[in-house]
């Protein structure tokens, strides 16, 4: 796991994490979060196992407790690991975006999406359901004909209280 | 190498109390009638062999033992309370006589691995003889600890074998004829450690009792060797995965960790070992299902990314599991 930045901002601090988060993972190189926001960009994660998670969680619970904790670009693998695993994600917790794989079945190709919260997607709230945008015209970058979401629907977005 | 797996529960024996014994039986009952309905000739044999272990045997409830059998030798593995059948088998043989050599591996000494001792039988025949191996050095003060009034009626001078104890060096093969045996250690509040086995070629580790918090390769050091070059694993997942992150320093691990080793290592077949006491048979198997999530997530994954990696057949192990490599 590579650390690309660790960038303190007016009101957040800004994560960016690369590579395999794995056994060899050292997130104790990752400076204090001295802010009460922490964002952390998975979009460069290639791959994350039982070693990594465990990693993750065990810092994610370093953090003061009054950190709010956002994460976005998330690859599916991340998502599907949510999706198993409760705990994967701090309490007080966001998931701003995440790749959803489309599927062109007229050039066999795929593409990933970026769902991003309040315009594809939002979370089930007390007083709100969750939504999805199932509807979303998802376009083949090759021949242009319309594609299929490619997950099971209610697997996928179960973490945010897909019924 | 035959390996017998005598107990496969952690921390206490956990029989199946009545009352759950009586809802395994119903729910086994009714899902036979339902099945007369659709195939009347089935027998109960063929009905409950169609159904999962858990289901027809359960998990098992009985702590920590298991033997590892060549032409030549015969090693047991810690004294858990499975230990109590396997002795009953060995007095049908020359333990029963007084001319016995039993030989047991000790990991480490907490109850769940030393409880069975007081009533492994060989132990009281006079003639027979017990050597008990361990990295530790405490060994015979664990063992006599077990026979002391008033916490059991027979004191250890009391017993009619005679006890040999062997100090092992860390990491430094025994040979015990045709079988190899390795000492390495494990990550666990107390002192322990897992045993590789080597024979004709063939290798089976046994890692209980283990958290896993060491699994690179660069922590692992020395270690490493326990997970490499091996065919079969016995592996600690007393914990669901989550479980397992929140009992930090609890000295046990999760199916998870064990099969990215697993992967890794390019280990070939891993059973998972040490179950929860607290764990009905119904919940290891949510365990275990969760376990499969994980893998076919990891599975996808690395395919996707075209990383070489080796599947690993796996299974949560019932008491009484055998087998052969």
């Amino acid at each position: 796991m590579k650390i690309e930045h660790a960038l303190e901002k007016e009101n957040h601090f800004e994560l960016a994490l690369s590579g395999s988060i794995d056994e060899d993972a050292e997130f104790n190189a990752i400076p204090k979060i001295q802010k009460n926001l922490l964002v952390v960009d998975f979009s460069q994660v290639t791959m994350i196992n039982s070693c990594g998670i465990r990693d993750w969680v065990n810092w994610t619970k370093t953090l003061d407790s009054n950190v709010q904790v956002h994460i976005k670009k998330c690859p599916k693998f991340i998502i599907d690991k949510i999706n198993i695993l409760k705990g994967f994600l701090p309490a007080k917790s966001l998931v701003l975006s995440f790749y959803t794989p489309y599927y062109c079945e007229n050039c066999d190709s795929e593409k990933q999406y970026l769902f991003e919260r309040g315009v594809h997607f939002q979370e089930q709230t007390a007083d709100k359901a969750a939504f999805v945008d199932y509807d979303l015209e998802v376009l083949c970058d090759q021949c242009k004909t319309a594609m299929s979401m490619d997950v099971i629907t209610e697997k996928y977005f179960n973490f945010l209280g897909v019924k | 190498m035959k390996v017998k797996l005598w107990g496969v529960r952690g921390s206490l024996p956990a029989p199946l109390l009545p009352e759950q014994q009586y809802q395994k039986s119903l729910t086994n009952l009714k899902q036979f009638h339902e099945a007369l309905s659709t195939d009347p000739n089935i027998s109960p044999e063929k009905f409950l062999n169609s159904l999962p272990s858990y289901m027809s045997k359960g998990f098992g409830g009985h702590t920590a033992c298991i033997q590892v059998q060549t032409s030549e030798q015969n090693i047991i593995v810690d004294g858990g309370s499975g230990i109590r059948k396997l002795g009953e088998v060995l007095m049908c043989g020359p333990c029963g006589l007084g001319r016995g050599e039993v030989h047991i591996l000790m990991t480490h000494f907490h109850w769940d691995h030393l409880i069975g001792l007081p009533f492994f039988v060989p132990l009281f025949i006079p003639g027979n003889k017990i050597h008990i191996y361990s990295v530790q050095d405490n060994a015979e003060e664990s063992v006599r600890t077990l026979f002391k009034k008033p916490n059991f009626p027979v004191p250890y001078e009391a017993l009619g074998a005679e006890f040999i104890y062997h100090t092992l060096e860390p990491r430094k093969t025994v040979h015990f004829n045709d079988l190899k045996v390795t000492p390495y250690q494990l990550d666990h509040p107390d002192p322990c450690w897992g045993y590789k086995f080597e024979h004709n070629n063939k290798t089976f580790s046994y890692c209980v009792d283990t958290e896993g918090t060491r699994v690179s390769r660069k922590e692992l050091g020395e270690d490493l060797a326990l997970y490499q070059n091996v065919d079969v694993m016995v592996f600690d997942a007393q914990y669901t995965f989550l479980e397992a992150t929140e009992k930090v320093n609890w000295g046990h691990s999760s199916a998870p960790i064990g099969l990215d080793i697993a992967m890794r290592e390019e280990i070939k077949k891993v059973y998972f070992v040490h179950h929860d006491p607290a764990a009905s048979d119904e919940k290891i198997m949510i365990a275990e299902k969760q376990t499969r999530d994980y893998y076919k997530t990891r599975l996808k994954a690395l395919k996707q990314q075209e990383a070489e990696f080796s599947e690993v057949d796996w299974e949560f192990a019932i008491e009484g599991t055998e087998f052969e490599l």
